[in-house]
């Protein structure tokens, strides 16, 4: 097998694994949900058919043996129980390593199969079946020969779901003139129990267009019902034709050609603006109509690229469900996990990134966070638990909220010790916030006693190094007793953003047009600028501004006429003066070498149509700049008004 | 005669097939030896089928034999197995 097959089976069987854990998280609610037991019954079918086409033997005959045993949970012949989802879950974490297997891979396998064989047998004969059958036959279509199809399988699968007197029909063989050999004209006729149904018959053959023809059921009055089934329009809509259409519908991208094409699209964006530029200064009619054809194209191209960057808040959130499951089992805790917001979009490099410091969160909130159900309800909280995790979009940023319905930090440990640490003098005023912030500081996590603080020490230094990594920033608030919210406040990472061309002392900046509110000129009065009248009333509403030139340490102060844009951002809103505006320009996001790292107020840079350099602001660093500007004039509670 | 095949793939069915037919047309062929190794058995066992239509169209009878386990064991898997003449013994039987 290439590696490049190899990869894709991989990936898909990713997003299986996610599907059957998905499928058991649904199903761990409710042992009866028959949609959830057929949801995992497919991951499984589907993860034994792609093993087997790639090779992967040992894979596939783990999860075929695996699935026979789970079809009697489908079929109602045994009773799901909180053993049958620990063994799921086992067998979920096994696949990926089946990939590789080894000895130690084939005891788990045989230790699984042998714990969910006995929970199968456990309850044998409470569903006993009837011994109605209906005919069935079918016939591969298409040169599935050629494919390596292989009949031999599908009737070992039909003899499974109780297929008899099965018998081949080999009238459609031509002679040996008209015989195409890659064709299939053998179909094959047999017996089947009448209480197998359609679907079950569709997972057979999931991966074969076929000819299918059901006898009819029995007419016996003594037939059992199946209850559990949805109504066989709802069951109809959903299941047969649904694999076939996505397959229509969507094609699998290796993620390293994907930003290629985005880097591909950013270069291509830089070129129009200096064709655009060229254009320009020729004043060349056709040259002219050509440039604004071509920038309308790669706006078009820069779009649709940077669409297919974007990835749903739940892929990420699926795989916390999964550790909360298996934490709720390891600390013989009771949590509900809600996710909110899984539509919000976001840049695939960013989930990735995001992934690690949401673990160490929540592994957090469920470890020392939640209480022991004892605890709660002698504190008249309910016993369950509760971890809520939300993303959202607001303005340029996306928040990503944590919040848990646990004890809190507790505020008196956490000054104690950062006293302890030399964080803070033993009489230095701290505000809350500042001290519940010193969790993420590198010192709190580097002892291991740090975890009886509450609990809110270790590892969330790197959550913090990671968020700032991505010019983000996290914020924890806390009330003892009530519960702990952790923020994430993240800059949209899009690779290209519509930008706002100004010029400051001559030198060229950009910000993101989406931050922007409004432009208004600078009164005369406040050319000059002195601290004490760093505001401005715009329509009513006091904003506070930051001189640009002041921030990038540009002398000397420029005296004459000046723009202010006022940005806003997390609802707060900042005006920014600036010598002159220039115009609007595509901005293609280039990363700063990790030598400027220090210089906050610049997040990147970005290529203009001359060929000149202009660099990127930083819009949080300038909101917190125009934040300062407001506490060092106003009173807190003006402020928190 | 017996005539032994030696076809590898699919793509190697039909120009074989097209020999036999002409072999069975005239007369010349009443045991065909199908070879080990084939990539899909029952791909094999339809070739069979098909060399025993042709020559049944003929009002002949041919005996198909095949030295390939695997192929047999296909064959009673999907029901065919009185395509091919039993492996008996000797070198055929591993």
């Amino acid at each position: 097998m290439s590696n490049e097959v190899l990869l894709i089976f991989l990936e898909e069987l990713r997003e299986l694994k996610e599907q059957f854990d998905t499928s058991l998280l649904s199903l761990r609610k409710d042992f009866t949900d028959q949609s959830s037991i057929d949801g995992a019954f497919r991951a499984l079918h589907t993860i034994k058919g792609s093993g087997a086409m790639c090779g992967l033997t040992q894979l596939s005959e783990f999860a075929h043996a695996f699935e026979t045993l789970f079809d009697e949970f489908r079929k109602g012949n045994a009773p799901v129980n909180q053993e049958v989802i620990r063994l799921s879950f086992e067998a979920s974490d096994l696949l990926p390593d089946l990939v590789n297997p080894s000895d130690i891979t084939a005891a788990r396998s045989a230790a699984i199969l042998s714990g969910l064989a006995n929970s199968v047998h456990a309850d044998e004969g409470a569903g006993a079946g009837t011994n109605l059958t209906k005919t069935f036959s079918f016939r591969l279509k298409g040169k599935v020969l050629e494919l390596g199809a292989n009949p031999a399988l599908i009737l070992q699968e039909l003899r499974e779901l109780g297929a008899t007197e099965i018998e081949a029909d080999t009238s459609a063989v031509p002679g040996l003139d008209d015989l195409d050999p890659e064709t299939c004209y053998i179909g094959w006729h047999m017996k089947l129990p009448a209480d197998v149904d359609e679907a079950a018959l569709n997972t057979v053959f999931l991966f074969f267009d076929v000819d299918k023809d059901y006898g009819s059921a029995p007419a016996a009055s003594g037939t059992p019902a199946q209850p559990a089934r949805p109504p066989a329009g709802a069951s109809a809509s959903s299941h047969p034709k649904a694999p076939a259409a996505q397959a229509e519908a969507s094609i699998r991208v290796g993620t390293s050609k994907l930003d290629s094409l985005v880097d591909q699209v950013g270069e291509l964006v830089i070129a129009e603006a200096r064709l655009s530029e060229l254009a320009r200064l020729s004043k060349d009619p056709n040259l002219l109509a050509l440039a604004e054809q071509i920038n309308r194209l790669s706006l078009g191209l820069r779009d649709t690229a940077m669409s297919i960057r974007m990835v749903p808040f739940g892929t990420l959130a699926s795989r916390f469900e999964r550790l909360v499951a298996d934490l709720c089992m390891t600390l013989s805790k009771d949590v509900t996990f809600e996710v909110i917001g899984r539509e919000t979009e976001l840049d695939k490099t960013m989930i990735e990134k995001l992934a690690d410091p949401l673990v160490h969160i929540i592994r957090n909130s469920m470890d020392h966070g939640i209480e022991p159900a004892e605890i709660r309800t002698a504190n008249g909280k309910k016993a369950t638990g509760s971890i809520q995790i939300s993303a959202e979009h607001i303005g340029s940023e996306v928040i990503v909220t944590v919040k848990d319905d646990g004890k809190g930090l507790d505020a008196d440990r956490i000054h104690a010790k950062a006293i302890e640490k030399g964080i803070l003098s033993p009489d230095e005023a701290v505000s809350q916030d500042r001290l519940f912030n010193l969790i993420f500081e590198p010192a709190f996590s580097t002892q291991s006693q740090v975890s009886e603080l509450s609990g809110r020490g270790v590892g969330m230094d790197v959550v913090k190094k990671t968020i700032d990594g991505l010019r983000g920033k996290v914020d924890v608030q806390s009330t003892a007793g009530k519960g702990t919210e952790i923020t994430l406040r993240l800059p949209l990472t899009l690779a290209i953003v519509e930008g706002l061309l100004i010029e400051v002392d001559h030198e060229k900046y950009t910000i993101p047009v989406s931050i922007v509110n409004e432009i208004v000129d600078l009164p005369a009065d406040k050319y000059a600028g002195t601290t004490s009248s760093d505001f401005l009333n715009v329509r009513g509403d006091f904003v506070p501004f930051v001189r640009l030139r002041k921030v990038l340490g540009c002398p000397p102060l420029f005296t004459g006429p000046q723009v202010l844009i006022v940005i806003s951002a997390s609802g707060e809103h900042v005006g920014i003066v600036v010598d002159r505006i220039i115009g609007k320009s595509q901005t293609v996001i280039k990363q700063m070498s990790p030598l400027h790292e220090d210089i906050t107020q610049i997040s990147g840079a970005t290529i203009l149509g001359d060929g000149t350099v202009a660099l990127i602001l930083d819009p949080i660093h300038l909101i917190e700049a125009g934040r300062e500007v407001r506490h060092a004039i106003m009173s807190p509670e003006e402020v928190s008004a | 005669m017996t005539l032994s095949l030696h076809c590898e793939g699919f793509q190697d069915i039909v120009p074989e097939a097209q020999t036999l037919s002409a072999s069975l047309k005239s007369g010349t062929v009443d045991s065909v030896e199908l070879p080990t190794g084939f990539p899909s058995p029952i791909g094999l066992l339809q070739f069979a089928l098909s060399i025993r239509a042709s020559a049944e169209a003929q009002g002949r009878a041919v005996t198909i034999t095949c030295p390939d386990p695997e192929v047999h064991k296909v064959a009673q898997e999907c029901g065919l197995s009185g395509v091919l003449a039993p492996l008996t013994g000797g070198d055929h039987v591993q």
